[in-house]
């Protein structure tokens, strides 16, 4: 073997290699547990609590379907995740810390010095390592089938945990009532914002429709052209008339005196007559142009109130909606106050090391006998 | 006493030194010792586990049903691996190592716990080659408990070798067996619960495929991996009862085709 020579130990291991990673890979670390767990290790106090996120919803069916979606409760699944985020960030550890010095919760005076918090060489004492320390002290896991958030708060002593869960519980419970107000408001700005717009455009409407009768001259132009056409077929009544008796006259006697006046009367008639069918019918200024105009501004202001009415009747669902559509916290079990420490699980721990380092050292071994054996070393 | 415990001491010694040596023998002859030899071992169900890893997340997003995608194959993957490999290495085991069995030491059954010692570890270092760096990479979640993980993977390996004890007793003594053990075995790959979470299932179903023992080794082992955030359901004493059951079965048929072979 072209290994270099460094003493009798690098020798004897490489021949007793089996032993050697038996004694490194599962023997070591196993010891090590069980000294840690078995002695050092101090007591940690759990609190628990249990919630469900939930959020009562106007559902959008009509009819039956309605009847039967309507009293639904659901789970708000989205909703669950955004606390259970909460829970888990630096915004919730700064508010728990404005109460709570968590700092001292974690390293308190006789805690073991690998599990407290600022222990080794290299911790420094900042936020971030607090948090990193936090996310290993509070657990949040949420059940996929039944929904529930469980929330886990380890300490050194049980009063704290109970404290700390409290306080999350506390803090959870505002987030939400937080993020009600605030999909209220939005929804209700968005609302109010519509109607605001519609009833501007339907006072608008008011306006432009007033100022085309300033502008024509007319209070009710509709009114105006009807007593326009009686008094002209008036006219054309009068005008039959006379041409009539006119006519009679010229047969009859063709010397009357009156002829010549009935004459004049009916030339004034005719040209009363022509002046009245201009104002309503002839081009530029004539009346029927005024009532098509008119009745076009009309037809904008119907539209302009229907539109109001619509965004009077969403801004009214809208406040209904916002009243009905919120997220709660429905809390199952409040955060105990733990009278056993259950932390370390000192016999699992052992047991797990014991077993991981067992198959790290089969895997290992199995790996140096192979290597050894395709570089035939053995 | 003293004598007792030296000659027990010596008969433990040559059975670990033959095994040892099987074990080696097994991975060279399997591999050889050309390019990387033996890390096929690992490599093999690796492939197998990042290609399907690969197809599954491209059809299923990274969510299926709730549950990630990924981790899922991986650990599905890793634990059909054993299953499988385990009974189909040791269908031939007899055959194949016949011409071991004139060096006195060697016994029939040393090769079969040699194989298995192989498959099982070469799997579960494989797993961990997967994991590392997936993990590092930040693309699954750390494993949540390892003792169940670990227990459940012990459990399971102990199992599928009691199973493929069986197995490879009854091949050695039918022909027409070992014909159909094969279909057999594909057939009944749903009751492994490699592909699929049991809490998917409507409560009937949940009830019949909780009798597979496969199933409470695979819940097992994922529930270790993914911690109370997936909801299994699994019963160690079952499965530990079953893996004593078959073990005690499949020792008694190897030790029958032992001395069938020895007489022939």
């Amino acid at each position: 073997m072209a290994l270099p020579r460094r003493g009798g130990l690098f020798q004897w291991m490489s021949r007793h290699y089996a032993l050697t990673v038996f004694v490194a890979v599962f023997i070591f670390p196993t010891l090590l547990a069980s000294i840690y767990f078995g002695l050092v290790a101090s007591d940690c106090y759990v609190s628990e609590t249990q919630f469900v996120v939930r959020s009562a919803q106007k559902s959008s069916a009509e009819g039956a379907a309605a009847y039967l979606q309507d009293i639904g409760i659901n789970r708000a699944n989205d909703d669950a995740y955004a606390v259970q985020d909460y829970i888990i960030s630096r915004d919730a550890m700064h508010a728990i810390s404005a109460t709570i010095d968590l700092r001292k919760v974690w390293s308190p005076a006789g805690a073991d010095f690998i599990s407290r918090y600022g222990a080794g060489p290299f911790n420094n004492d900042n936020d971030e390592m607090l948090y990193r320390h936090y996310k290993s002290r509070v657990k949040v896991e949420k059940n996929l089938e039944t929904g529930i958030t469980t929330v886990r708060v380890t300490a050194y002593r049980a009063s704290d945990a109970h404290a700390v869960a409290m306080k999350i519980v506390q803090l959870s419970e505002a987030k939400v009532n937080a993020m009600n107000n605030r999909a209220r408001a939005d929804r209700l700005a968005a609302a109010r914002r519509e109607a605001a717009s519609a009833a501007l455009q339907l006072s608008q409407a008011n306006v432009a429709l007033t100022r085309y009768r300033d502008s024509a001259g007319l209070v009710l132009p509709e009114a105006t052209a009807e007593a326009d056409v009686r008094q002209k077929s008036m006219l054309e009544a009068e005008r039959t008339r006379i041409d009539a008796e006119l006519a009679g006259m010229v047969a009859r006697a063709p010397g009357n005196p009156a002829i010549p006046a009935l004459r004049r009367r009916l030339g004034a008639l005719n040209r009363e007559i022509a002046a009245q069918s201009a104002k309503l019918t002839g081009n530029g200024d004539a009346l029927s142009g005024k009532v098509s105009g008119y009745e076009q501004q009309l037809v904008e202001r119907e539209l302009t109130e229907k539109l109001y009415e619509a965004a009077i009747k969403q801004l009214d669902t809208a406040i209904d909606e916002a009243n009905r559509q919120q997220i709660f916290i429905e809390q199952i079990t409040d955060p105990n106050l733990p009278d056993t420490p259950v932390e370390p699980r000192r016999l699992r721990y052992m047991f797990t090391v014991a077993l991981l380092s067992f198959w790290a050292f089969l895997s290992i071994y199995l790996l140096l006998s192979g290597g050894r054996e395709h570089l035939n070393m053995s | 006493m003293s004598a007792g415990t030296t000659f027990l001491q010596d008969r433990f010694e040559r059975k670990a030194r033959t095994i040892n040596a099987l074990l080696i023998r097994e991975l060279m002859a399997r591999f050889g010792h050309r390019n990387i030899g033996f890390l096929w071992q690992v490599l093999e169900p690796l492939l197998l586990t990042l290609g399907v890893m690969i197809s599954w997340s491209t059809v299923y997003g990274e969510r299926n049903h709730g549950v990630r995608v990924i981790p899922l194959v991986l650990t599905g993957y890793t634990f059909i691996t054993v299953w499988r490999h385990m009974n189909s290495r040791f269908l031939h085991a007899f055959r194949h190592g016949s011409g071991l069995l004139f060096h006195r030491q060697v016994r029939p059954a040393d090769i079969l716990v040699a194989r298995g010692l192989l498959e099982s570890v070469g799997t579960l270092i494989a797993f961990f080659v997967a994991y590392l760096p997936l993990r590092l990479l930040d693309v699954i979640e750390p494993v949540d408990d390892y003792l169940l993980l670990l227990s459940g993977w012990s459990l399971l390996c102990l199992f599928s070798f009691g199973v493929a004890m069986i197995l490879s007793a009854l091949a050695h003594f039918s022909d027409a067996f070992e014909r159909v053990i094969q279909p057999i075995m594909y057939l009944i790959l749903p009751l492994t619960g490699a592909f699929y979470m049991v809490y998917w299932l409507p409560p009937s179903a949940r009830q019949i495929v909780m009798w597979s023992p496969l199933v409470n080794a695979s819940e097992m082992f994922r529930a270790g991996y993914f911690g109370a955030e997936v909801p299994t359901t699994w019963n160690w004493p079952y499965l530990a009862i079953w893996t004593i059951a078959v073990n005690a079965v499949g020792w008694l048929l190897v030790l029958k085709a032992q001395r069938h072979i020895e007489l022939e």
